[in-house]
This record gives C-alpha cells, structure tokens and sequence, in this order.
C-alpha cells in the first residue's frame, strides 16, 4: 500500500529515462549531421503538473542528475539546477494550465524550452572558438528541431504518462489539484 | 533550500553523484548498442549469398595484402629496434590495439564526443588516444568500469601536436565547430611561414609521437588555405576532418604498453 502511493513518482522517472534513452538514440544518428537536440522542459512537465510539489522537485532533480552525468558539463552541473527551476515555475502557474495539456501548457514548454537552451549556449559559448556566430547556422537549427520536438511530443507524452499513472493507480490522487 | 544544499555540496560529492549515475546508465546505453548489433546483423542475413561470396572475395584480397604489409612492418620493426639498439636511442613509445564498440555519439554545437563500450576494466586510462582506419578520432576524455567518453578531435577544448605530411616542424590542431552542417573542421596554428598549400595542392596533416598519446605518421585531415597568424610569425588555417569521424561505430583505443617491453603489440 506504501509503494502504491509514490507509483505516479515512479512512473515520471521512469517515462523521464525512457525519454532521455530515445534521445540519446536520437541524438546518435541525428550527430552524422553534427546537430544535438534537447527538450529539458518535457522533463518536467508531468511532475509540475499531476505530483506534490515535494515529489516532482524528487523528480526533476534526479532526472537533472541522469542528464548531467551523461554529457560534459561542469561539476556543479546545468540540468541538476535547471529542471527544478524548470518545475518550480511550471508549477507555479499550474492552476492556470491543464493538466491534460493544451495550447497554454505547449506555448509555456516553448518558452521555458528556448530560454533554458539559450542559457546553456550562453554558459557553453566562451569555450568555442570563433564564438558564437562561427556556428549559429548549425545552433539554430539544433534550437529549432528541439522545439520542434516538443511540440509533437509534449502533449503526447504527458497523456502518456498521466495514462501510465491511472492504470497503476486508480484511486483518487490526494496530491493532485482539481482539474481546472 | 535544494539549490543552496547542491550548491554547498562539495565537488568530490558531486563527482561522486555524478560517477554513479553515469554508471547507472551505462547498462542502457549497452543495450541500445547491442540492439542496433543486432539489427546490423539481422540486416546482414537478408543480403544474397551472390553478395555475401563477392565480399567475402574482397574481403580475402584484402587481408592478403594485409598480410604481407604486417610481414614487412614486422622485418621493418626489428630493423628499427636494431638501429635503436646500436644508436642508443631512447625506446618509441609503444601500444596496444583496444578496438571499442561506440555505444551512442553526442555530436552537436554544444559538444563533441562519443562513448565506447570499453573501460577501465580493459585497462583504459584518460588521456589514451583514440583512433580508426582513417586516422585520429580524439582523446580519452573520462573513464568509467565498462565504459568510456570519447572526446572528438573536433571539439572545441581539443588540442594535440601535429605535423604536415612530409615536414618535422610540429604545429598544433584544435577543434572547432563550424557552421556547416555535418563537416568536421577545426584549426591548424603555428604553421611555419614556408609552407604553402592551396585547394589544388593541399597540406595533408599527421600526428607526431611529441604529445606521447599518438604514433607517428596517423592522418589527422587537410588543410587548403593558410593564413598570416595575428602575431605574423606563423600561418593558420582551417582544417577539414574525414567526414566519415562523425559517423563512426567502431574505434581502437591505443593503450600504451610499458617501455621495457618488446614484445610486438596485438593486432586486432
């Protein structure tokens, strides 16, 4: 009965990994044209939207780890900070989104999308020779498919995940807020 | 109260935290590796056996002139070590042949890098360099129990002494990405004012044993255009990798065998 309760927890981790492998698969082939995609806001959007504030900081958190540990960024890291900021303001403004999904819920994942992908550009740029406008081309379009991305997919995987959730669980969530 | 506590952590936790979650991955990454193995070879078993027996002709062609080459390096070899013997030279550094499956790449504007399904455990260390049938691929950047990252000769923070082809005078190669979709480039420095390439009659680079991570003699790329360096003493240019570096499976990580030894390293 104990486990029961953090199985929504759960299945956002374990959506979040399998997300991030497709990625890694993705972003395999996708480097034949030197271009790398990533979607640091579809991370967080079930756990900002359907968990306690408690449980989806749990999650965003350990899920910035799992992208940090995977790419060369510093100790200190980037998306172990990010993704709980991410969330935080996700679920901020959640009683004015659905929780099901929709247009308000994929204009913010744009948003928040494009500003964090530009903060790593910016942190990451200094370090690359000619700077930025020796490769913006390529940046640009990274930036565009990444958005592309979750623009398919955001509300499709978290109608994944909020399906996941009530097949294993199907009493009434106490943690969730009443649909708006 | 999360940010200050992370903040706060001491780097050693964080590399530790960071070490274990990266080893916690590693399993899944082996997998979609294996998987795509095994697409590779479901693949292959569609092929005709017509197919199948002609490259498995050229295949036997090629490994007959395969061998003879080895027989020569090897009656070569021992005339080097002869000489070496007799001039009291200083033994060449000498390695062995890691070949390394690439589990997935990671090749974009923010960063260049692959990782290969060899590890510590293989007697990987950082700083070994890596290598393909076509020359240089990069360093060994990090390494884990049964894994290890890759960083690619086209990244950015890359540096390694190089020579043209034909000339001693060492010069240096660092990475560089470009806005050109797909092309490895990078940036050749402390070119002597002497040398002069042109698109027709490019300078083909090739690493140098000076930084004790290559062999001699290893293509590294070509570079068609040379330029006045800021301070005027030497020339740089713009140098273009093999394109197929962004598009490789399989590399060989060389380990470097201790100096006392003589024996010949494995070939793979």
């Amino acid at each position: 009965m104990h486990l029961r309760r953090h199985i929504p927890l759960l299945v956002a981790l374990i959506a979040n990994k399998v997300l991030w492998l497709f990625l890694t698969e993705l972003n395999h082939y996708l480097s034949l044209w030197s271009l790398y995609i990533l979607t640091p806001t579809l991370f967080v959007l079930y756990p900002a939207l359907n968990l306690s504030y408690r449980k989806g900081l749990l999650v965003s958190f350990l899920t910035g780890l799992l992208q940090d540990s995977a790419l060369p960024l510093s100790s200190n890291g980037f998306f172990t900070l990010a993704l709980p900021t991410l969330h935080l303001i996700t679920f901020r403004l959640r009683d004015k989104l659905h929780r099901e999904g929709g247009l308000d819920t994929v204009l913010l994942l744009q948003v928040t999308n494009l500003i964090t992908l530009l903060v790593l550009t910016t942190l990451l740029s200094p370090s690359q020779l000619g700077g930025l406008s020796a490769h913006l081309l390529a940046l640009l379009l990274q930036i565009l498919l990444s958005q592309l991305i979750i623009l398919v997919a955001g509300n499709y995987f978290l109608g994944l995940q909020r399906r996941l959730g009530k097949v294993f669980f199907k009493e009434v969530r106490d943690e969730e807020v009443p649909a708006t | 109260m999360l940010f200050l506590a992370w903040a706060l952590l001491p780097i050693p936790v964080k590399k530790a935290v960071r070490n274990g979650f990266h080893e916690f991955q590693a399993p899944s990454w082996e997998a979609l590796s294996w998987g795509r193995d095994l697409q590779n070879f479901w693949a292959g078993r569609t092929n005709r056996h017509s197919e199948l027996i002609s490259q498995g002709r050229d295949l036997a062609r090629l490994n007959g002139a395969f061998r003879l080459q080895v027989m020569e390096n090897d009656s070569l070899r021992q005339e080097l070590q002869r000489m070496e013997a007799l001039l009291d030279l200083p033994p060449r550094p000498r390695y062995r042949y890691e070949v390394a499956r690439v589990t997935h790449r990671q090749i974009g504007t923010w960063w260049h890098e692959m990782v290969v399904r060899k590890g510590r455990d293989d007697g990987i260390t950082e700083g070994n360099g890596v290598v393909y049938a076509g020359g240089v691929v990069g360093k060994v950047q990090k390494v884990y129990e049964g894994t290890s990252i890759v960083r690619l000769v086209t990244s950015p923070g890359f540096r390694m002494p190089a020579t043209l082809h034909g000339q001693t005078q060492p010069l240096f190669i660092q990475g560089m990405q470009h806005g050109s979709i797909g092309k490895p480039t990078g940036r050749v420095r402390n070119v002597p004012i002497s040398s002069n390439v042109t698109p027709e009659n490019p300078g083909y680079l090739v690493s140098t044993s000076l930084g004790q991570v290559f062999p001699n003699g290893l293509h590294i790329g070509k570079v068609e255009h040379l330029e006045q360096s800021s301070n005027g003493l030497f020339r740089e240019g713009k140098v273009q990798f093999p394109s197929e570096l962004y598009n490789l499976n399989e590399v060989a990580i060389l380990v470097p065998l201790a100096s006392t030894t003589n024996t010949a390293p494995k070939r793979n």
